[in-house]
């Protein structure tokens, strides 16, 4: 008998380490491996919240948009890393403070 | 049986995320969030969802975390130095957001009081699942192959080399000579 709310707990905890990687971290690989965190991070919530209602006979809709966060996921990594592979040709180098050319 | 590994495992995933934030070396932050996503994996399976388990180490833990350490091991990465740079503002802010964003979420999960059955009745079978994906959910499943398409098509067009001739990189890569014709395609 496992609490929902402890899954979410957890779900909220992984959430707020990748953001807090997100904002700590200069190396952009990282930044995106913090955004991969957060996104596994609102799987992990979906599956609990789609565990919840048992006496639907149903697949519930919960269970159902995992894929559909997995397959944006993806999308996003690669489209991610492309651009990783950019800024490496355009500065040389993944760090964020690299990234000063808008700078007024 | 669920039970007694539901807290050993999302504990295990809890520190192991604060590793990959942590670790100043990426390739040692690529492979935490590996065990990362087997661990969450896992924490699926004790939630009943075996379709869901294997799709996340396949698709994460095989594809998306190869393709992470390939370009780790392309680019070339040096050990980050933490706040080297000081520490800015923006970045104290992020932080203390995130932290009261955090609590939020710790709020609001405590408004859920219903517990999990613990009779296994397996929704998240392969079964059930491809049978929503193909009567309810298939709309938006053509929609996501789309989506997918798009990126595939994006990540094409942004990794040519760039037509016209910008200021490039004066990074220790771009010492061989440009053909004109845009040769070196990586």
């Amino acid at each position: 008998m496992i609490p929902v709310s402890h899954v979410f707990i957890i779900a909220g905890f992984i959430f707020t380490i990748g953001m807090v990687g997100i904002f700590i971290r200069r190396n952009l690989l990282v930044v995106f491996m913090g955004i991969e965190l957060m996104f596994n991070a609102a799987n992990l919530a979906f599956v609990g919240a789609g565990r919840m209602h048992p006496e639907l006979s149903v697949i519930s809709d919960g269970f159902a948009s995992v894929p559909f966060v997995m397959a944006v996921a993806a999308a996003e990594a690669a489209v991610g890393l492309a651009l990783v592979v950019a800024m490496y040709r355009a500065t040389g180098g993944t760090d964020t403070d690299l990234l000063r050319s808008m700078k007024g | 049986m669920n039970i007694l590994f539901f807290y050993p495992i999302s504990a295990l995933v809890i520190f192991l995320s604060c590793g990959v934030v942590y670790a100043a070396n990426p390739v040692h932050c690529a492979i935490l969030l590996v065990a990362v996503m087997i661990g969450i994996a896992g924490l699926f399976l004790c939630l009943g969802c075996e379709l869901l388990a294997m799709l996340q180490i396949l698709v994460y833990a095989g594809a998306i975390m190869v393709l992470f350490l390939f370009i780790v091991m392309t680019v070339d990465t040096r050990k980050e130095e933490k706040f080297a740079n000081g520490v800015k503002l923006a970045q104290t802010w992020g932080v203390f957001l995130s932290v009261a964003l955090g609590l939020l979420f710790l709020f609001i999960s405590l408004q859920f009081s219903r517990h999990l059955p613990d009779s296994v009745k397996w929704l998240g079978d392969a079964k059930s699942m491809g049978a929503a994906f193909l009567n309810n959910y298939a709309l938006p499943f053509e929609a996501i192959t789309m989506v997918l398409l798009a990126a595939m098509v994006g990540v094409v067009v942004m990794s040519r080399e760039p037509m016209s001739q910008g200021p490039m990189s004066q990074g220790p890569t771009s010492q061989g000579p440009k053909t004109a014709s845009g040769g070196n395609q990586a």
